[in-house]
């Protein structure tokens, strides 16, 4: 489930940093869940309010 | 496309002359119209972009997405007028009573201007009667929002799709409908996806920021907000304290690096991101399957980062 990954993620930079170079696959996440933690783990800039995203808000 | 911001706002002006004749309705309406022109007509630019589209290439679509645009206007009065956080505009520097009178005029006069199109009347009613359907869905959404009735992520997620994503499909739909098609199931759900995406975006900085609109001293239910609560750590218990009411604002007040250590030791930032870059991505996939959004595609986008 996606919000267990993220809390272990959260947890473990070690793990954080597997799934960034593509060597940890995580149970239970599908493939878009997957593909959005890869984007947003690349742009953690974003939790300080600043987008790369493309979406008006 | 850009273009068509200032013939948009001349639009908005020439219709609310028509109809407002006596001041203050008439002063009020003209300077409220001036300050939207000067922030955004982003709906309307989606109204305007999905009519050419779909083919179509003549006909007053400046007036339609006037229309849009004055009913945007309206709820963005509204919505500043119950949140009480936006001193700075121009609704907020004259009487409440006479901005919340001015709002519910603009919403008639976004009706009046859709009916004086000059599209053929059968087409024109399906359009207003699916813009209506839209306005009515946001409306419960935006009271389900006003009263913080979110109790859980599904609850949390029907509200935004009433909320925010129906205001983007009634911009989008209205220039599909207007070029002669029917309702496009696929317009409709990436315009949802984009919304969905453009809210939790709107989440994750209200969470990190720290001023009047922060959510957390608002105690506002959102993506992050019930993420944090749903697993409170050791040392993290001020949190559920603040948002239960054990605690009041005063108590919290100088807590914004806590926040956001917990917010980083948590995952919630994280998992907004992802859940924000969920929907996007889902949006461009969509956006892949609609033939007549290939060329418009970089405006479309466009319009969505501006």
């Amino acid at each position: 489930m996606l919000k267990d990954a993220i809390r272990t993620l959260a947890a473990s930079k070690e793990k954080m940093s597997m799934v960034m170079g593509g060597q940890l696959q995580l149970a239970g996440v599908s493939a878009a869940e997957h593909k959005a933690l890869q984007d947003a783990l690349k742009n953690q800039d974003e939790k300080k309010g600043n987008y790369t995203l493309a979406v008006w808000g | 496309m850009e273009d068509i911001v200032p013939m948009i706002g001349q639009e908005m002006q020439r219709i609310s002359d028509k109809y407002f004749t006596t001041e203050p309705l008439r002063g009020y309406a003209k300077s409220f119209i001036r300050e939207k022109q000067a922030e955004s007509m982003r709906f309307g630019l989606l109204t305007v972009l999905h009519y050419r589209m779909f083919g179509g290439d003549s006909g007053p679509i400046c007036q339609a997405a006037a229309a849009v645009e004055l009913f945007i206007l309206a709820s963005d009065i509204l919505d500043d007028l119950q949140d009480g956080d936006a001193p700075h505009q121009a609704w907020s520097q004259v009487p409440p009573a006479a901005a919340m009178q001015t709002a519910a005029s603009l919403i008639v006069l976004s009706q009046q201007a859709m009916l004086e199109l000059e599209f053929g009347q059968a087409g024109l009613l399906r359009v207003v009667q699916m813009m209506n359907g839209q306005l009515l869905k946001a409306a419960n959404g935006q009271m389900l929002d006003l009263m913080n009735a979110v109790t859980d992520e599904d609850s949390y997620i029907a509200m935004v799709r009433h909320k925010s994503a129906a205001l983007i499909v009634m911009a989008c739909m209205t220039g599909v409908m207007l070029a002669g098609r029917e309702w496009h199931p696929i317009v409709a759900e990436y315009a949802e996806e984009v919304g969905m995406a453009a809210q939790i975006k709107n989440d994750i900085r209200d969470l990190l920021r720290w001023d009047d609109k922060n959510d957390f001293i608002l105690r506002k239910k959102t993506l992050l907000t019930l993420f944090l609560l749903e697993e409170i750590a050791e040392g993290d218990e001020w949190i559920k304290d603040y948002f239960e009411g054990r605690l009041q604002a005063e108590d919290v007040a100088g807590r914004q690096q806590m926040l956001e250590e917990a917010c980083d030791r948590t995952g919630a930032a994280l998992y907004g991101s992802v859940r924000m870059r969920m929907h996007f991505n889902r949006f461009q996939e969509l956006l892949d399957e609609v033939p007549e959004a290939a060329l418009a595609k970089d405006k479309l986008l466009q319009i969505f980062s501006s």
